[in-house]
């Protein structure tokens, strides 16, 4: 097989072809070396959690309005409590090039924090098919989550 | 009646085969971050399908000749061992994604992981393949991929202004906040979507297998021109409700699950149900479509006896290769690869190798002496001659455009 790459040209082609389309299909996150970098890093976390908090404002809303089955639920609450960590773990990661990227990324992980503290709470309703009954206190804190991603976005996404 | 029976069953089962992960994916997903914006490239994509699933019908009909086959005919044996390679690896990366769809479908109404769920649904894909008639096969999950009509009757439901839906569809821009490169990249990734290979392979080897003759020609073009555009408005539907609920809110689709909300808001546990099935059906169809399409072109190339109806005694390579892709799928799958990246991945690098499938289509179809007095007419070969253009244009820029927006990030 490795001769037949060696000496043919479309198998020279086809591997170069592969090579490049796996790469380009790689997205490793790699450090951010100028504050513009950082930013632009912060404000696609931000998105990306505030698409989660919001999937899970809409999953609260379907079982508080009794528009869905119990296991709906519960799977798109786990996921968007997934998709939030896991845009916040990476962002943690990635280590500030600046004093004026770290308090950047210092108020957007305390942001970060509290919505993946609300998505964790509605998780732990929807497993517990507790989204029929209202939780005002719940929906205030996503909103307010929610106002603050949608700011950031706007401000640095 | 008999006959006006077996069109409608087509027409329905084109409609339910056309959508796969990939168009719901695509879709919904294009929707929720471009509005309407990029309609213009799933219809694009439909007439391209349109065009070229009617030759491959109508060749493989009067000539008896699947597409592959052709395509070692017409392109010689090197050039169709790289385009075997390239349409092999973008169907497998397809059937990997519609093996784990069938599993997220289930896993959206018993809140089981969906790796559980793998094994069983991969062991039924394969079943089914072995013991259920081809007929069958294609009539049950054409119907009840039809449950989908529900994405239609949301939109109504939720009463949305319809001037500016309509606006945004007429009206393609490049929203803020997005790059040329990134608009690009998703119309691409809607183009791809339309026009997977796999679609004509099993389309063609089908019509071989229902050992279709010119008097079916009628029939094939009803299928096609009937129910290839009602399963495009289905994904349009899909894109005007993620219009209209998701990208106002800032939710982008990367779980197939997030694709079913606007539904659900709409219709509630009715349409959820509904769009459940749907999901089922569509990636269930489509996974059985992608297995037997490894076979088909593995075993059209090699020249070996192919067929789901042949008996696997006398066809027993195809029939390993079919079990062995879904065998691989499932190992693959089981590994936790992200399904959703696995079908964007797949649905745009199929738009880089549409050439190496559509270029023998369209030189056969002109061939008087396979096709006779069936061979494409000038208005035909123009529209078709377009839609080449269109497809070595996708596949030059494919690539390049996937390393410039990270595949659209």
């Amino acid at each position: 097989m490795l001769s037949w790459v060696r000496e043919n040209r479309l198998g020279q082609f086809a591997v170069a072809a592969l090579v490049i389309t796996l790469a380009a299909c790689t997205q490793i996150v790699g450090p951010a070396r100028t504050y513009q970098d950082y930013e632009r890093k912060a404000g696609s976390t931000a998105k990306s959690v505030l698409s989660a908090v919001q999937t899970s404002r809409l999953t609260l809303r379907l079982g508080r309005q009794d528009k869905s089955f119990a296991p709906y639920l519960s799977v798109m609450a786990s996921e968007s409590e997934d998709t939030g960590a896991g845009a916040t773990a990476t962002f943690s990661g990635i280590q500030p090039p600046d004093d004026r990227a770290e308090a950047l990324g210092t108020r957007l992980e305390k942001t970060l924090q509290e919505a993946s503290s609300a998505l964790t709470d509605v998780r732990v309703r929807a497993r517990r098919t507790q989204l029929g009954t209202p939780d005002p206190k719940l929906e205030r804190r996503l909103a307010k989550v929610t106002r603050q991603l949608d700011a950031f976005v706007k401000e640095h996404g | 009646m008999k006959k006006l029976l077996g069109v409608t069953l087509g027409v329905l089962t084109a409609v339910g085969g056309f959508m796969d992960i990939g168009d719901i994916v695509a879709s919904s997903a294009v929707g929720a971050r471009f509005g309407m914006s990029l309609a213009w490239a799933l219809l694009l994509g439909v007439g391209g399908i349109l065009v070229y699933a009617e030759m491959s019908g109508r060749v493989a009909a009067v000539s008896g000749r699947p597409t592959f086959d052709l395509v070692r005919e017409r392109l010689g044996a090197r050039m169709a061992l790289a385009n075997l390679g390239a349409s092999f690896f973008i169907n497998f990366l397809t059937l990997i994604a519609e093996v784990a769809g069938i599993a997220i479908a289930l896993q959206l109404v018993s809140d089981v992981n969906y790796l559980l769920w793998l094994p069983l649904t991969a062991l039924l894909v394969w079943v089914v393949i072995w013991r259920v008639k081809f007929s069958v096969m294609e009539n049950v999950f054409g119907l009840m991929g039809l449950a989908l009509i529900v994405l239609a009757v949301a939109v109504w439901k939720l009463s949305p202004d319809w001037s500016s839906l309509w606006h945004g569809a007429s009206h393609p821009k490049v929203v803020s906040g997005e790059g040329h490169a990134t608009y690009f990249y998703y119309a691409i990734a809607l183009f791809g979507a339309a026009m997977t290979p796999y679609e004509v392979f099993f389309f063609s080897s089908g019509a071989v297998e229902e050992k279709w003759t010119k008097r079916d020609l009628g029939e094939n073009k009803i299928n096609v021109f009937l129910g290839f555009p009602l399963g495009a408005f289905l994904s349009l539907s899909l894109m005007a409700l993620a219009t209209i609920v998701l990208e106002p809110r800032g939710i982008s689709v990367d779980k197939l699950g997030q694709a079913a909300l606007p539904a659900t808001l709409a219709l509630g546990k009715v349409g959820l149900a509904l769009v459940i099935v749907g999901f089922f059906a569509a990636t269930f169809g489509a996974a059985l479509e992608t297995s037997l399409s490894a076979g088909y072109t593995v075993a059209q190339f090699f020249g070996w006896q192919w067929g789901k109806l042949v008996r696997p005694r006398d066809a027993a390579r195809f029939h390993l290769v079919v079990l062995a892709a879904i065998a691989v799928a499932l190992m693959i799958g089981l590994t936790a690869v992200d399904p959703v990246k696995v079908t964007e991945y797949s649905i745009v690098l199929s738009a880089a190798a549409l050439p190496l499938t559509y270029l023998p289509i369209l030189i056969v179809a002109n061939d008087r002496d396979y096709m006779g007095d069936k061979v494409n007419r000038r208005f035909g070969n123009a529209v078709a001659s377009f839609y080449l253009v269109v497809i070595f244009v996708v596949a030059i820029v494919t690539i390049p455009l996937m390393i410039v927006t990270k595949a659209g990030a």
